[in-house]
């Protein structure tokens, strides 16, 4: 049996070191201070099934919490979602390496139950 | 629906789930959630504890570089403007500062104009008439985890989304300062957002607007996020609002306006981002043969705050459904509710009217004394008559998901 609860907001949130000398909106009263953020480090690597190829080639632009929350897809929509990642992102990926990428993805993450069709082909999906 | 279960093996701080209309006690636990479960397959996710990304409370981490956090809907449901430390985070490219210096940032502002000129922050306190607009701001894929057939992207539920007043100054008058053009039709926005530095710099992020969509008065250049400064993590300290359009839009730390006479032909506008030319952006999955056009209005949506599929609620007092909703692209015209799987809809009630971008709260009270399983439908209707559907829409980018939001609950 599960219940359900909420996250408290602590009220105090760090993170932001403020200066002096800002800039104040009259009309809105807002106050602009130079703000100075750290953003916590990736860190993670991939493990499991394919670790050693994702590592190699997709590391560099983006921690793998994003490619591991996907849900399991046709291989021709990872191909093209790799294909996106050098054309459109510039990533360093040698035509060679594509398939090793599209293989590990897909044992990773299974291929959907029946046959669904799939993914954003011409849409080029974002957000 | 829009309620997701905490793992239980975790430890827990936690706050009245029932805030708005007790449908459990309040529980008192020592520390946060580290994980939640998002209402799809693979949907385990970490929570950041607070502070763990600068100026942000306890956030659900979809990717750490570049972030990707998501409202926890126990907080976002609460609020009809979402906190700053809670509200979503998207970013496309790796680099983007993480200092904000406010003595010398400048938005420039060049094109198909006759005066192209420079504004530097103490500029836009000084030169321009501010207003103050609350609109909702909602990524275009918001909600794709529950998209079926599944597709790639990031997986939200429904928290890559929020609502603030925002101040700022309109666009328009930013624009008519430097005298555009007979021949200027677009205008497009730039981002400080780019590929990190080791790759081709073939990558700015770059949204295009349609010059007279620019130039509709809320449309604006925003510094200032439900009265305060915005976090860095939210665009500070310069962020495009366009009101009634999808967070795409919305550039973060805007540097560039430049008027154009082209609708853009960059990845932002040419590539990503673009939806089936369909009612509804929505085709038939696998379908071929669609025309394809960038996204832009949004479409309405409702969702319930106080229940969710699963609770048992006393039926021994009046239990009052709370919700949020907002029309899209216009004001909502009413929040229907329908308890008999969509045959017949009754009317909630609306709460306070912050403008037609805005969130509404929405509440419909059921009586005491109701006993057994109960199926409830919540649907908006927009000003422009706009309606959810009850079957959800699809298409290849995951975008546009907004179905009328059902609860299966049980009074006891």
């Amino acid at each position: 049996m599960r219940t359900r609860y909420l996250i408290f907001l602590l009220s105090v949130v760090p993170g932001a070191t403020l200066a002096a000398s800002g800039v104040t909106f009259p009309a809105s009263k807002i106050d602009l201070k130079p703000q100075s953020v750290t953003l916590p480090g990736s860190g993670a690597r991939y493990e499991g099934p394919g670790a050693a190829v994702l590592n190699t080639n997709c590391l560099l632009c983006h921690s793998p919490a994003f490619v591991d929350s996907q849900p399991p897809l046709p291989a021709d929509v990872w191909k093209s979602e790799v294909t996106k990642m050098r054309d459109s992102f510039g990533a360093p990926i040698g035509d060679a390496a594509i398939p090793d990428i599209v293989r590990a993805l897909v044992e990773r993450h299974g291929l959907p139950a029946g046959n669904a069709p799939g993914g954003e082909g011409e849409a080029g999906a974002s957000g | 629906m829009t309620t997701y279960s905490f793992n239980r093996r975790r430890l827990f701080t936690m706050t009245a789930y029932g805030a708005l209309g007790a449908a459990l006690p309040p529980v008192a636990r020592s520390a946060l959630a580290e994980t939640i479960d998002l209402p799809f397959a693979n949907g385990e996710r970490q929570i950041a504890p607070a502070g763990t990304f600068p100026e942000k409370a306890a956030m659900i981490i979809h990717r750490t570089r570049p972030p990707l956090l998501e409202t926890p809907w126990s907080v976002l449901g609460q609020h009809v403007f979402t906190p700053n430390e809670s509200f979503y985070v998207r970013w496309h490219l790796g680099d983007f500062p993480t200092h904000v210096d406010i003595a010398s940032y400048r938005i420039r502002v060049y094109g198909a104009v006759d005066a192209l000129y420079e504004i530097s922050l103490k500029d836009l306190a000084a030169d321009f008439d501010p207003i103050d607009l609350a609109a909702v701001n909602q990524c275009s894929g918001n909600s794709r985890g529950r998209v079926e057939p599944r597709v790639p992207g990031a997986q939200w539920a429904d928290g890559a989304m929020g609502n603030a007043m925002w101040t700022g100054v309109p666009i328009s008058q930013i624009i008519a300062r430097a005298k555009p053009r007979a021949n200027a039709s677009h205008v497009a926005f730039r981002s400080m957002e780019r590929l990190v530095s080791m790759f081709p710099d073939k990558d700015i992020y770059e949204k295009v607007l349609p010059l007279e969509k620019a130039m509709d008065g809320n449309v604006m250049a925003a510094y200032g996020m439900n009265g305060e400064q915005m976090p860095v993590l939210n665009g500070s300290p310069v962020r495009l609002v366009v009101p009634g359009w999808y967070a795409t839009y919305w550039v973060k730390m805007l540097s560039e306006i430049e008027v154009t006479t082209h609708p853009g032909e960059k990845f932002w506008m040419a590539g990503a981002y673009k939806i089936p030319d369909r009612p509804n952006g929505s085709i038939r999955p696998g379908e071929t043969g669609v025309n394809y056009v960038p996204i832009s209005a949004m479409n309405p949506r409702s969702f319930f705050s106080n229940a969710g599929t699963g609770d048992r609620i006393s039926s021994g007092a009046d239990f009052v459904l709370r919700g949020l909703a907002f029309g899209g692209n216009s004001a909502v015209r009413s929040v229907d509710i329908s308890l008999d799987e969509g045959r017949s809809w009754e009317p909630a009630s609306l709460g306070k009217d912050w403008g037609d971008f805005s969130f509404r709260q929405w509440s419909f009270r059921l009586p005491a004394g109701r006993k057994g399983k109960l199926a409830v439908i919540a649907r908006v209707t927009s000003a422009l008559g706009e309606r959810q559907p009850l079957q959800a829409g699809w298409n290849g980018g995951g975008f546009m998901y907004n179905p009328a939001p059902r609860i299966d609950i049980e009074f006891v």
